[in-house]
């Protein structure tokens, strides 16, 4: 019950930050509507259009119920809605952190439960330096490294982007996800190029997530390895595989589900330096573009965006726990 | 306890942060030379004269490398300086007073910590303008939360003892028992935490260089000297590769020392 309430009292504070940084931000909004030749009172008209001269709390509240009514501004940079933009660049981020997910759960937990498994041998000194990567290499530098030599040098993976600049907007877009649109429209030479080019970028955000797996699955399986209830499986004969699927990683399940929530919330973060570097048209491209024109607008809708996402993952990770971890509830 | 000099794994992590700590000591000798530009000498390859090559602007890359250690290293030792100790302040407090102020206290952690990091340090250094100072703010004011949590734990143990009772009969204030008796408790656990969390600040650190909100060019600084290197990936790659390397050299050696420093001071925590 408490955790419900933590949602809308963090969405409140992220609001109350965005506003505040709105404030704090040395820009004058009205500099926008006026431009920067118009009359000291023409300035001010155009503050009470705004709603400056209101009080402060005043300001918040409206600021308020025009986010909850989906209306983040205008991006001065794209002179097009704020959300619209984000509707647009969403499913590209999406795209990627979904595949990065998948490589990063399908490499570290593995490496995790055989690291914990085989304790002290070669696969968990695997497993601790594939934790120990994630821990110590920046994303943007690895991301550019590995478009050098796989794209520059060896010349095996597509260049940064989405898709090559000559299948641009040939696919129809129905849901954004050009890798869907491109399979529903039957053109088999768009998806497999999405396919390219998505390899990169996600092979990167995925290092890291593999590394959070690595490090978090070796941790509950040594714990739960060491437990008595595994001995009890063993005594009464059951066979090895058993044991450590059937006993120990189910009950590591739910934190295991909380983990999953978390790669997903970084895998939002670490997507902003990743698009930047692969030229990924996604929410991280679109933010880090609004930072270098100082447009606040478009910053702060993404910052919105991405912390209801999180506050959303984090609630639904919260009711997994619950549901898988009976102690919990 | 094994004294942290006899661990292969700390001294490894040493011997990657000397040189990088050296080079933050000789920045300021190396200023000079690291912003002198050759026209006529861009974009060369490594070579017995410029070790690391030269960049766009015919700068030596290995000078900007030594002298940037000062800027990414001196953003992450700010950002702990200012994060920990607010942390440990607050979880000591909250802790001790307990009732309504505790309350308070964790529920605004428990929101801070379910916000975005990166982009919240983006979105304030975004609105606060760039710079280094403006960078270690925005980190600082995201990284926080987790020291309260574990200090506040570490007070929970501590409050009922005998030595704190004693300290009340005498007469001391509330605020003088968090701050003089129980926050000294918890500063073990928030180092062994910071040298863990060094790893990841730096990271953070030269991520907002990277995208341009650190140290503003011509100073060199590693995350933008590495976005700078992007124009010329494919012709000079050591651009972006070798002050790249500074920080995995970084983010290596802080996470084998902070390890080595866990197994030491706090032997209770498995080792993972």
């Amino acid at each position: 019950m408490r955790r419900v309430l933590t949602f809308p009292l963090t969405l409140l504070a992220l609001l109350g930050c965005t506003f505040l940084f709105m404030k704090i931000a040395p820009i004058d909004p009205t500099l926008a509507v006026t431009g920067e030749k118009a009359s000291e009172a023409a300035r001010l008209a155009a503050a009470q259009t705004l709603g400056l001269d209101q009080p402060w709390p005043v300001q918040f509240a409206r600021h308020l119920g025009r986010v909850m009514t989906g209306d983040l501004g205008v991006s001065t940079l794209s002179g097009q809605d704020v959300l619209s933009d984000l509707a647009l660049a969403f499913p590209a981020t999406i795209e990627l952190a979904l595949a990065a997910t998948l490589i990063g759960f399908g490499i570290g937990l593995p490496l995790g439960v055989a690291g914990a498994y085989w304790r002290g041998r070669w696969p968990d000194h695997l497993a601790r330096l594939v934790a120990l990567l994630g821990h110590s290499v920046p994303v943007f530098w690895l991301g550019l490294m590995a478009l050098y030599i796989f794209y520059a040098a060896l010349g095996w993976m597509p260049g940064p982007g989405r898709i090559s600049f000559y299948l641009e907007g040939l696919a129809p877009r129905i849901s954004g996800f050009i890798l869907l649109d491109s399979l529903l429209a039957g053109r088999l030479d768009i998806a497999s190029d999405a396919l390219a080019h998505l390899v990169l970028p996600a092979l990167t955000l995925g290092l890291f997530t593999s590394a959070l797996f690595a490090r978090t699955s070796r941790a509950l399986m040594l714990d739960a390895l060491g437990q008595d209830f595994i001995l009890t499986a063993r005594a009464k004969g059951l066979s090895e595989g058993r044991v450590v699927f059937g006993h120990a990683l189910r009950a590591s399940a739910a934190p295991l589900a909380t983990t999953l929530a978390l790669a997903l919330c970084s895998l939002l973060e670490g997507s902003v330096l990743t698009e930047t570097v692969f030229s990924w048209p996604g929410l991280g491209s679109y933010m880090t573009g609004a930072l270098m024109a100082a447009d606040m607008a478009a910053i702060l809708g993404g910052t919105i965006l991405i912390g209801l996402v999180v506050a959303g993952l984090n609630l639904l990770a919260d009711m997994m726990q619950r549901r898988l971890d009976p102690r919990t509830a | 306890m094994k004294p942290l000099l006899r661990d292969p794994m700390a001294l490894l992590g040493l011997a990657l942060l000397t040189p990088l700590l050296l080079g933050a000591a000789l920045g300021p000798l190396m200023a000079d030379a690291a912003l002198e530009t050759h026209l006529e000498a861009r974009l060369l390859a490594p070579s017995a004269q410029h070790w690391f090559g030269t960049d766009a602007l015919g700068r030596d890359v290995l000078a900007r490398t030594l002298a940037g250690a000062a800027s990414t290293l001196g953003l992450a030792f700010l950002v702990a300086l200012l994060a920990a100790p607010l942390g440990l302040l607050l979880g000591a407090v909250a802790g001790t007073l307990g009732s309504w102020a505790e309350t308070i206290l964790m529920n605004v952690t428990d929101i801070a910590l379910a916000v975005p990091r990166l982009i919240l340090a983006l979105a304030l250094a975004a609105a606060l303008g760039p710079g280094l100072l403006n960078a270690a703010i925005a980190v600082a004011l995201t990284a926080w939360p987790p020291y309260v949590r574990q200090a506040r734990a570490e007070t929970l143990s501590a409050r009922k003892a005998d030595f704190i009772a004693a300290a009340r009969l005498c007469g001391a204030s509330e605020l003088r028992i968090a701050l003089v008796h129980i926050a000294p408790l918890g500063l073990s656990s928030m180092l062994v935490r910071l040298s863990l969390d060094l790893a990841g600040i730096v990271l953070a650190a030269a991520g907002l260089g990277f995208l341009g909100l650190g140290a503003q060019p011509p100073a060199p600084e590693w995350g933008a000297m590495v976005a700078a290197g992007r124009t010329h990936l494919v012709d000079a790659p050591w651009i972006a590769g070798f002050p790249g390397l500074a920080i995995v050299m970084a983010g290596l050696g802080f996470s084998l020392l902070g390890d080595a420093l866990r197994d030491m001071l706090d032997p209770r925590q498995e080792r993972c």
